[in-house]
């Protein structure tokens, strides 16, 4: 009993240690590399004054998004309807927005989110139209001819996935993602501390990674640190562990692991005080929804921003099972589910007066496609995704919302629709918001060129108030 | 003399029709119910620019009697595996589906390099890889390289009970 004990213990701390030095690889990173983003900040970064956060809510599997955002009526419906056979949603489930489309089209979202249409009508909540990666602008017609330079490893979930987060679409092996990137062009912005400004609630990632960032991954519903750590019974133990710790290596992994470990319990105990002494939240969350209780503890790191001298912050929350190939009868609770929790963010964002300083954004792997694929649908390219916060542009959709028909202009088959908006034009967006310029903005996102031009004085969008 | 010539012509047929289906093709008419209002596909042979695998699994192997649904789905997968050591940047191609990863299969790629005949008795008039219930395959794309093959099975309805997958989720 007690070996088992000591056993689980070992194994509770060796996983407890790879989690809190997450980055430790990272770090061994080119020093001159840091020293080059360091200076680039030090002379470009905002003098700004103001808190910002960004938090991507991942929605893992490739949400079939075109049932989220979709034809409410006419002829567009029919289109849709026929599109989708089994799968289309009746107009009695989908609630209209109270605006029409500039072309005249009535949009509705999916009746299942009534806390996002909410939002959307205040104007706090808007909606990104046919965005997907893309390596430049693709047509159905260059796709045909072989002439499309594609993003790698288009449908599948890992590539997108990987591409969503780092903006990098041509390689399969990037270095960082754009939150990572983010996160070297603020580390002079934000105070001295051990604890990371790209905070995730579901592990690592590579989204807010880079030479110069690492992740400060938390579980939800637990403070970060080691288990007993502090406890008396325990000190001996602890005093053995630091003892291996504040040995001298000569190896430099093993010193570097040491050294980064040390770091670790030393941000895990920071965070902890920090949480300690921030004002409780007492907006309510509901903890059964999993996607509550990752936003919750955003929330919780928002406000403990100050003991963790943080100016800038992205956050990373991952919602999973949207890869529904063979019944999409899941998607309405899950839906739901989102927007319930989205609805609890934005309530305790505002309890803290923070609702213009704090903006909430989706990604997902991809759309999906519009023909049914048995009972659900099958990995596809372009979709819709939904930005909230008080500092969007709201009550708009924003892009090119598509033709739904069948062998439309952008069907590259079965309702596969190629993107009209990259990845690029949206996450730059939100990046002039967090405070890049736009003389930068391609030390974030390296191919915006490809998509936009950074030196008219229009944003990309319109999508978020840069005043 | 055209009584010779008859004979002459039954066996050069005889001759081209096994060559055309290989000795070991045991892919039968009997074993295969291939779906209402589909034919085998009547595509033309590959072109002589496409260099056809010689003695691929695939080609060996694919729904022989002696092997099982889940020994096909392997079959497939591996040769979507071996595809990708010979064809550079596979990534880079344009394969949301059976239909397109059948025809990359079948020699449309930029190496014109072919692991299963087009005219494949397993290719459905629609281009798409049949099981051996006749069924197309359904492709799950986990990775750029790494594919799911997913089988009706016997009942022929897809993300039924009787599925059968290769390689099984993790």
């Amino acid at each position: 009993m007690k070996e088992e004990m000591i056993n689980t213990n070992r194994r509770s701390f060796i996983g407890e240690l790879s989690c809190a030095s997450v980055g430790s690889i990272a770090a061994l990173s080119s020093a001159l590399n840091l020293k080059l983003v360091g200076s680039l900040s030090a002379a470009e970064t905002p003098a700004a004054e103001d808190f910002k956060a960004l938090v991507c809510v991942f929605l893992a599997g490739g949400n079939d998004s075109f049932n989220m955002l979709l034809p409410q009526a006419g002829e567009e419906y029919a289109e849709y309807a026929v599109a989708r056979r089994s799968l289309a949603l009746p107009t009695t489930e989908i609630t209209p927005l109270s605006h029409t489309l500039p072309d005249g089209r009535q949009l509705g979202v999916n009746s299942n989110m009534p806390g996002l249409i909410s939002l959307y009508e205040g104007g706090k909540a808007a909606f990104v139209s046919n965005v997907g990666t893309l390596i430049e602008r693709t047509t159905v017609a260059s796709i045909q001819a072989g002439t499309a330079t594609l993003p790698l490893g288009l449908f599948s979930h890992s590539d997108q996935q990987l591409h969503w987060q780092t903006s990098l679409p041509e390689t399969r092996l990037p270095d960082s993602g754009w939150a990572g990137r983010l996160g070297d062009y603020f580390q002079d912005l934000n105070g001295v501390s051990g604890v990371s400004m790209n905070m995730s609630t579901a592990g690592t990632n590579i989204f807010q990674s880079s030479s110069g960032t690492a992740v400060f991954s938390k579980s939800p519903g637990t403070l970060p640190g080691l288990a007993n750590w502090e406890t008396g019974s325990y000190l001996n133990r602890r005093r053995a562990i630091e003892t291996v710790l504040e040995a001298e290596y000569q190896n430099v992994f093993e010193r570097a692991l040491a050294s980064k470990t040390v770091d670790a319990i030393a941000a895990s105990k920071e965070y902890r005080d920090a949480v300690a002494t921030a004002p409780e939240i007492t907006s309510p969350f509901t903890m059964t929804n999993p996607i509550s209780a990752q936003l919750k503890d955003v929330v919780q790191s928002i406000s403990a921003r100050e003991g963790l001298s943080k100016k800038r912050q992205t956050f990373f929350v991952k919602a999973p099972g949207w890869d529904l190939h063979s019944s999409l009868d899941p998607h309405a609770t899950m839906l739901a589910q989102l927007s319930e929790a989205i609805t609890e963010f934005q309530a305790a964002i505002e309890s803290m007066n923070l609702s213009d300083n704090v903006t909430l954004f989706t990604a997902s792997d991809f759309g999906r496609t519009l023909s049914p694929n048995g009972g659900g649908s099958d990995h596809a390219w372009g979709g819709n995704q939904i930005v909230v916060g008080g500092a969007v542009n709201g009550k708009k959709v924003y892009g090119s919302y598509p033709e739904l028909a069948l062998g439309n202009p952008l069907d590259s088959g079965r309702g596969r629709l190629v993107p009209t908006l990259s990845v690029d034009e949206y996450f730059a967006e939100l990046a002039l918001w967090m405070g890049v310029p736009k003389s930068s903005l391609a030390m974030i996102l390296p191919n915006v060129g490809r998509f936009y031009d950074t030196s008219l004085p229009e944003p990309p969008l319109g999508l978020m108030n840069l005043l | 003399m055209t009584r010779r010539l008859v004979l002459l012509g039954v066996l050069g047929v005889v001759v081209l029709a096994v060559l055309r289906f290989g000795p070991k093709e045991s892919f039968s008419s009997e074993a295969v119910q291939y779906p209402e209002g589909e034919t085998v596909s009547e595509k033309e042979p590959p072109p002589s620019s496409v260099r056809v695998i010689p003695n691929s699994w695939f080609e060996l192997e694919y729904g022989a009697d002696e092997n099982s649904l889940k020994d096909d789905l392997e079959i497939v997968a591996t040769t979507l595996t071996e595809s990708q050591t010979m064809i550079k940047d596979f990534t880079s191609y344009f394969l949301p589906d059976n239909e397109a990863l059948t025809s990359f299969l079948s020699g449309v790629n930029r190496d014109r390099m072919a692991w299963i005949r087009p005219s494949h008795r397993a290719i459905s008039g629609n281009g798409e890889l049949l099981d051996r219930f006749g069924s197309p395959l359904f492709f799950h794309r986990e990775t750029g390289t790494r594919f799911q093959v997913r089988s009706a099975g016997s009942d022929r309805l897809m993300w039924t009970d009787d599925d059968v997958v290769y390689p099984e989720a993790n």
